[in-house]
């Protein structure tokens, strides 16, 4: 798995590549933890991540938690269609908001969702 | 009337993605095998011999239909080369198919019919083949090679449907599900309309299960569990607390995990698919789906654990054995009985608790646990038997059939199911079920106590499989 993180309107972009399961679920953690403080509001860009298992998803959702309790949020880009079934199935969807295009992503925060 | 059933590999390709270890001609729809369709088909219109040609293995075939006595119709195997074609397995089998009328089932795909309007007469007095040429009818006499352009002819009562994706796999399942299940005969029982379900079916007062639906045997559903409408639920299914199954395909032998909700998905194992568009993931997350499968009850630790736990009980209790049991055993009649040590029916006796409890000293030995020792002893220095493990069932008909049916049978002197006190005949293979799927070592540990425990305490032998 790969990890690469950029910046972009003060918000933190992590993209994940590769299989996200329970063997480099930690990596993205540790890979959290050392940018949490550059940005509050992140989104994980997974158009390369082709796997994800419930360990990888239970460490995203455990990022979420942290950006929460740091007044964030975290945000999912182009989610992939196996991975998305993971979404699907364990219900992750009503937690995380998911956009098919990673500019939408970064510039949906801070806007109004209520119409 | 012959019928010939071409079962060739080439159709059935795509299927190695999504059932890997499955032979082709025998996955499920709608919880039986689709050559069993073919079977049933054959036997209504009084096709005395079958035979199966395939140009893969026959073994798992042959395994199922044996000699097809229990459908009534005498069947045999036959072998093709790789891609041969009909004609050509038509001449390799000639000697078969020229003695009679014949029938030939051509490939991998599903016939849809109604016998309530089958006419044979009408239908089947001359020779015709339908528009795929899957299916064929030739009167004796009558050769494949003879067949013409014009004989061409679909029956009204009868349509060829072909499974070539994992889309039409799924419509076609849930199609004779909601629409025409009462055409065929499906397993299960049925006391309401568009509900099958299995043997040993278990699930609590919180869990909904809506038609049109179909469980297999030996299921367990959780609290508050939904399952269907329009669900397909295969045999040795475990499904955990507060999951919905909709609009879905559960194969036999999986475990779904708690608080997920399946729409539209078709799981095998560890196999998890979208049924809409066929897409495919290899899973095997024991949070989200997975094989109910035997895990550390065969890990070399388990093994190890075990045997140093049965020793030191062995020495624990062998001085008690000769002062109380031995002397009992020596005037008091045999409370022996035949008990299953594996799957190939190898049997030995041992001490039945349930015998013992019909006599006071029988019942003080029953707090000792020293019906057990002749157990304990064989966990510790043979290999028939665990400390812990499944339960270990008497020799009988119905006992034989049901460890056929469960994943794995590794017998113990101490059981779940025992450590539980449960009496329930209903729900034996529900707690084998769960052993296996939850089995470790600290598990095994709780059993092994709370056996033991619960019996010094209320002094009951518990139901240990000595039940028919």
């Amino acid at each position: 798995m790969q990890l690469n993180f950029t910046q972009q309107d003060q918000v933190g972009i992590i993209e994940v590549s590769g299989r996200l399961d329970a063997y480099n679920a930690p990596e993205l953690r540790a890979k959290y933890d050392q940018v949490a403080e550059k940005a509050v509001n992140f989104v994980f860009d997974m158009s390369k991540c082709e796997f994800i298992d419930s360990t990888g998803l239970g460490t995203i959702v455990a990022c979420l938690k942290s950006a929460s309790q740091g007044g964030g949020d975290i945000h999912i880009a182009n989610l992939q269609s196996k991975p998305r079934m993971v979404f699907d199935i364990t219900r992750a969807h009503k937690i995380f908001h998911i956009f098919d295009d990673l500019e939408a992503a970064v510039s949906s925060f801070g806007q109004d969702w209520d119409d | 009337m012959r019928c010939l059933i071409y079962a060739k590999t080439k159709d059935t390709a795509w299927l190695r993605d999504y059932f890997p270890d499955i032979e082709p001609y025998l996955l499920k729809i709608v919880n039986k095998p689709l050559l069993e369709y073919a079977m049933d088909f054959a036997s209504l219109l009084g096709v005395n011999e079958l035979r199966i040609v395939t140009d893969s293995s026959t073994k798992d075939i042959e395994a199922f239909f044996g000699t097809g006595a229990k459908w009534g119709v005498k069947t045999s195997y036959g072998l093709a080369f790789p891609n041969d074609s009909l004609k050509t397995v038509y001449l390799k089998n000639m000697a078969f198919c020229k003695e009679d009328d014949l029938l030939i089932w051509n490939g991998f795909f599903f016939l849809l019919y109604d016998q309530s309007k089958l006419c044979f007469e009408k239908e089947f007095s001359q020779a015709f083949y339908t528009g795929s040429k899957r299916f064929i009818y030739l009167p004796k006499d009558f050769k494949l090679l003879d067949l013409k352009a014009e004989d061409i002819r679909d029956p009204e009562c009868l349509e060829t449907k072909d499974i070539a994706s994992i889309t039409q796999y799924y419509e076609l399942s849930m199609n004779i599900l909601k629409k025409h299940n009462e055409k065929y005969v499906l397993p299960g029982y049925s006391n309401e309309k568009d509900t099958f379900l299995g043997l040993n079916l278990v699930y609590p007062h919180s869990s909904e299960i809506h038609p049109p639906i179909m469980i297999g045997n030996n299921c367990r559903f959780q609290r508050n569990t939904l399952i269907g409408g329009n669900s397909i639920i295969g045999n040795n299914v475990i499904i955990d607390e507060n999951t919905c199954v909709t609009d879905s395909i559960v194969y036999d032998n999986t475990y779904i995990g708690r608080d997920l909700d399946m729409d539209k998905k078709i799981v095998y194992k560890g196999y998890l698919t979208n049924a809409e568009n066929g897409e495919v993931i290899q899973i095997n997350d024991r949070v989200l789906v997975a094989q109910v499968e035997p895990g550390i009850v065969t890990s070399m630790f388990n093994r190890a654990v075990q045997r140093i736990l049965a020793l030191v009980l062995f020495v624990l209790q062998i001085l008690p054995w000769l002062i109380l049991y031995v002397p009992f055993a020596l005037f008091g009649s045999s409370v022996r009985t035949d008990k299953l040590l594996n799957r190939n029916m190898r049997s030995r006796k041992f001490v039945d608790s349930e015998k013992l409890q019909n006599t006071l000293w029988g019942r003080f030995l029953l707090r000792l646990s020293l019906d057990k020792f002749d157990k304990v002893c064989a966990a510790a220095f043979t290999k028939e038997l665990y400390l812990v493990g499944n339960r270990l069932f008497t020799n009988t008909l119905n006992h034989r059939k049901l460890i056929n049916e469960l994943p794995a049978y590794n017998p113990g002197a101490f059981s779940l199911a025992e450590s539980v006190a449960s009496r329930d005949t209903e729900a034996e293979i529900f707690y084998e079920l769960e052993y296996i799927n939850y089995i470790s070592t600290h598990h095994n540990l709780k059993i092994l106590g709370r056996t033991i425990l619960r019996r010094l305490i209320h002094g009951c032998a518990g139901f240990d499989g000595s039940k028919n």
